[in-house]
């Protein structure tokens, strides 16, 4: 069984006496040890899916569909229970751990205070495993560190705290939003190596929200991704970066530069912009940016279907024969 | 590609400047250290590093928005002197900026269409120009960027991120320049955006033989642009060269490392190599070479002296002691 | 390398300068129209609209003369007397309509003669920065030591006693204000990117002040300044009310006040003048709120001519 599953999620936004639909009909799956990762633009429903299965949806939000963890479902659930289930069971790692990280106090403050809250420890055994959490997050001298400020650490010394303490009640699913996108490349590597790692050491489910496919090509066993509030391609990591089907999956590959070896590499540029919620096409979202378009693209809307083994793309034209 | 004829005369020559700034806590930050760039006409050179590594003070620099400390930079022969409350000296007019955010470099309380005839009626006065009819002029620089004339009557909130970085260039091609410096003028882009924005900058730079100097963290988006490259780390120039070369065969272990972290969307699930520890705080930089703490190559010594920026053939060089002279000393594996 | 096809490129044109210049009114009009949707600010302005009407037919309004005696003193509110009557007979109601040339007159003076030196003073510190703006900006502390309204008497009284004395008194404890603010949004929006990027294309320092920097501190020093109106009556009236003011007959609403508690029991006296005061200094705040509004950049759009 799936440690969190989705089923048919949307979710629409009340925006200037507007309902604006910002997720349509999203469906996945993460199991423990597993990393999914989540690809998409500004725009494109990603983080709101995000945000949706941590129950941090704005309070007029409309959601519909199911939203399973470990069992139980989510929508609905009421903010007091919910709030047991988040920084417990589900833990969340934000892209800027400045705004995530009181700056007022130490590090153990931070962790420790998170320990005692959902754990009950005591003041002793909150310490002992604050220093053993971020040893597992590979910050070098734990007991030093402890004792200071965020704003005395570096970048990525302050995600590390970020994702001990996101680890500190032993969750079983991490939702991960851009978490190194504010980071240096070289540092960028080493949370990745991070991420990696816990998955397999600790056995949780991860979910990493971003736009970097380069930083998902590295850490993602499944990919997403998403466009305009749905999902329009899904598949293994490497499958759908191997093959990418969707028309949009294939464009978005093409405008990133690539560290092939050699030769001169030409940046391929997708036409037009991600449209906003509530500007979303006739049938096929993609259709004004895509290059295969034909003629039903613009009256229905594709459905995920499966191309090949676990291969799942939403397209008239190069998903799955119809 | 632009082949760049070392008899030339470079247009901006950057020679062993330095910037220093004061911190909040009165500590002195030499943020740009002894940097030594030539830049010929029409040429697009990518500096690239970290944050911290004083690529975008050095843009500064440039434009005069920030004082030397020591060194000096030149335009056609002009020294370039920091721009205080006076009008800019119009004759380094034609070196012109564009920055990151899109979004604060326009007046949002202007419409573009004002903003770019202001650029370019301010030319047509400098210059002694005649017959040049602005509005026109507005419809076609904005055509050039790939927007319709009528953008002109928008304000800025009206357009997208990448489409206000087209504006933007707009009306930095308003000033006719010859060298424009883009600090990271992508990175705050969506991904399919980013693509067209410096595609488009480099089009442009092209056929107005604009020499660009751009400004990026992502080694991997200028080796798609630049033709030459350098690598900054902690003001210091580490490597430069033909970014391909540099690309294929890395000199410098900083550069090797750079590379090597960034991830390749190609499905192999590679990870990307990791570099130990981070940036070190400018103001208490190590000794010697101030990569030493975090290089998987150093060796006795590394600590000590401040390795010199080695020529390597062409505009190649790197500033490595491994590059000395062949060390067969025993190496210290970190 | 082809990127042609990245933006369908649109026939359309930039307009001719008459058309530029009606789609710029249009779109001033635009935020004026929904700016006046805001219940609040309509509220405010209505209310300043009645006291305009008021101050220009002051001589219509009021049934008799500011100054005249009537004979019967302390009269509570009636059909006669609206307002009731004061000590020496005089109607309240006609004294708050002829108050109102005074106090909203001279505060309204008060606060754009402080906005207007407040802000010369800021821009120039803000703008050229260096010793200059440390001399200005110590000057500025300098008035701020003070309790504004121990500096205000202080001026009033060596000045002498009258209204005009005590609007200049008002000017003087005001102005520092101003300047603090304007030189603190000049410092903030000095090396912001847009004001870099015009100096960049040769734009000189009298140019960027007018085009760049004063439309971007306008919004915030005005919604100030509007919020100051009512401090602004209010300090005339304390002037008045501590005796450096306006001085009777004058029916200036703060020195309506100062009479009207001698006579406790007859509130009338006191009250209607402070109500006026109130209305005044709310109508101004709900104004301020609503430019604040306007200022904001966000709100002006283009009047697009409809292209597909």
């Amino acid at each position: 069984m799936s440690l969190l599953s989705i089923e048919n999620l949307s979710i629409a936004l009340p925006v200037d006496g507007r309902i604006l639909p910002i997720v349509e009909g999203v469906s996945l799956q993460v199991s423990r040890g597993e990393v999914l990762g989540i690809a998409g633009e500004s725009g494109s429903g990603k983080t709101m899916s995000a945000m949706a299965v941590m129950g941090l949806l704005p309070k007029d939000a409309i959601v519909t569909g199911s939203i399973r963890f470990e069992g139980k479902e989510l929508i609905g659930m009421g903010e007091r229970e919910f709030r047991s289930i988040r920084g417990n069971d589900i833990a969340m790692v934000f892209q800027d751990p400045l705004s995530s990280l009181h700056p007022m106090l130490t590090v153990e403050k931070q962790l420790t205070d998170h320990l005692r809250k959902h754990k009950r420890m005591s003041r002793h055994d909150a310490r002992v495993r604050a220093e053993e959490l971020l040893r597992l997050v590979q910050l070098p001298n734990p007991a030093k560190l402890l004792r200071v400020y965020p704003h005395q650490l570096s970048g990525g010394q302050r995600q590390r705290v970020a994702i001990a303490i996101a680890l500190a009640c032993e969750p079983s699913l991490l939702i991960a939003d851009e978490p190194t996108t504010a980071l240096d490349v070289t540092v960028q590597a080493g949370i990745i190596e991070l991420l990696l790692d816990l998955t397999r050491k600790i056995d949780i489910g991860v979910m990493i929200v971003t736009h970097d496919l380069g930083v998902l090509s590295s850490i993602a066993d499944r990919l997403a991704v998403f466009y305009a509030g749905g999902i329009v391609e899904t598949a293994g990591a490497a499958a759908v970066f191997r093959h990418p089907t969707h028309p949009y999956t294939e464009a978005l590959l093409a405008a990133v530069p690539h560290r092939d070896d050699d030769g001169d590499i030409d940046l391929k540029p997708m036409r037009g912009t991600p449209p906003a919620a509530g500007e979303w096409a006739e049938g096929c979202r993609f259709n004004p940016r895509c290059d295969y378009v034909e003629r039903q693209c613009y009256v229905i809307d594709p459905v995920l279907l499966e191309a090949t083994p676990g291969h799942q793309v939403a397209c008239h034209v190069r998903g799955a024969s119809s | 590609m632009t082949v760049v004829d070392e008899t030339q005369k470079p247009l901006l020559s950057i020679e062993n400047a330095s910037i220093e700034y004061k911190r909040g806590d009165r500590t002195v930050i030499k943020a740009v250290n002894n940097v030594s760039i030539d830049l010929y006409p029409g040429e697009i050179i990518g500096i690239v590093g970290e944050s911290g590594c004083g690529k975008s003070t050095l843009a500064k620099g440039i434009l005069g928005l920030a004082e030397l400390s020591s060194g000096s930079i030149e335009f056609d022969g002009i020294v370039v002197s920091k721009l205080g409350r006076r009008r800019r000296d119009r004759r380094l007019l034609p070196v012109q900026m564009i920055f990151q955010d899109s979004a604060a470099a326009l007046n949002p309380r202007r419409t573009i269409g004002a903003q770019i005839a202001e650029v370019v009626s301010a030319r047509v006065k400098h210059r002694g120009e005649t017959g040049v009819n602005e509005i026109n002029e507005v419809a076609n620089l904005l055509r050039r960027v790939g927007l319709p004339p009528a953008a002109a009557m928008k304000y800025s909130h009206e357009f997208s991120g990448g489409q206000r970085q087209r504006i933007a260039l707009a009306r930095a091609l308003a000033s006719k320049p010859k060298v424009l410096v883009a600090d990271e003028p992508i990175s705050a882009l969506d991904a399919s955006a980013q693509a067209y924005a410096a595609k488009l900058l480099v089009e442009v730079c092209r056929d107005e033989n604009i020499a660009l100097v751009f400004i990026s963290h992502d080694l991997a988006v200028v080796r798609a642009i630049a033709e030459r490259v350098v690598v900054m780390y902690l003001g210091r120039v580490f490597e430069q060269g033909p970014t391909r070369e540099v690309w294929k065969d890395p000199k410098h272990p900083y550069s090797k490392a750079l590379i090597g972290a960034i991830p390749v969307p190609d499905g192999s699930g590679k990870r990307p190599e990791t570099l130990v520890g981070e940036v070190p705080d400018p103001a208490n930089a190590p000794s010697g070479c101030v990569f030493h703490l975090r290089c998987k190559e150093r060796f006795e010594g590394c600590d000590t002296q401040v390795p010199k920026l080695i020529p390597l053939g062409g505009t190649r060089a790197a500033a490595c002691r491994l590059l000395e002279e062949p060390v067969e000393a025993d190496r210290i594996v970190a | 390398m082809s990127i042609e096809n990245a933006t369908p490129p649109t026939t359309t044109s930039i307009p001719a300068a008459a058309e530029r210049r009606r789609m710029k009114i249009s779109a001033t009009l635009h935020v004026v129209k929904r700016i006046l949707r805001m219940p609040l600010f309509a509220v405010g302005l209505s209310i300043v609209g009645v006291w305009l009407i008021v101050i220009i037919f002051a001589g219509q309004i009021a049934p008799f003369s500011p100054n005249a005696q009537l004979g019967i003193a302390l009269s509570p509110p009636s059909w006669e007397h609206l307002f009731g009557t004061d000590a020496l007979g005089r109607d309240v109601f006609s004294r708050v309509v002829h108050g109102s040339r005074i106090s909203l007159v001279y505060s309204v003076i008060l606060v754009t003669a402080a906005m207007l030196i407040g802000t010369v003073i800021g821009m120039i510190s803000g703008f050229f920065g260096g010793r200059l703006d440390e001399i200005l900006m110590r000057l500025v502390d300098l008035f701020f030591a003070f309790p504004v309204i121990i500096l205000a008497m202080a001026v009033a009284a060596a000045l002498g006693a009258s209204v005009q004395n005590a609007v200049l008194a008002g000017i003087i404890v005001s102005w520092p204000i101003y300047a603090r603010t304007v030189r603190g949004l000049v410092v903030g929006y000095r090396d912001a990117e847009f004001v870099v990027s015009s100096r960049l294309a040769g734009m000189g320092s009298g140019r960027s002040i007018l085009v760049d920097l004063l439309p971007s501190i306008a919004g915030p020093t005005l919604v100030l300044a509007t919020q100051d109106v009512g401090a602004a009556i209010l300090l005339l009236a304390s002037l008045s009310f501590l005796g450096v003011g306006a001085q009777p007959p004058m029916p200036e609403w703060g020195a309506m006040i100062s009479e009207g508690v001698t006579y406790f029991s007859s509130w009338w006296i006191a009250v209607f003048p402070g109500l006026a005061i109130v209305t005044v200094a709310l109508a101004f705040n709900l104004l301020g709120d609503g430019l604040r509004d306007m200022f904001d950049p966000k709100m002006k759009r283009s009047i697009q001519r409809k292209t597909k």
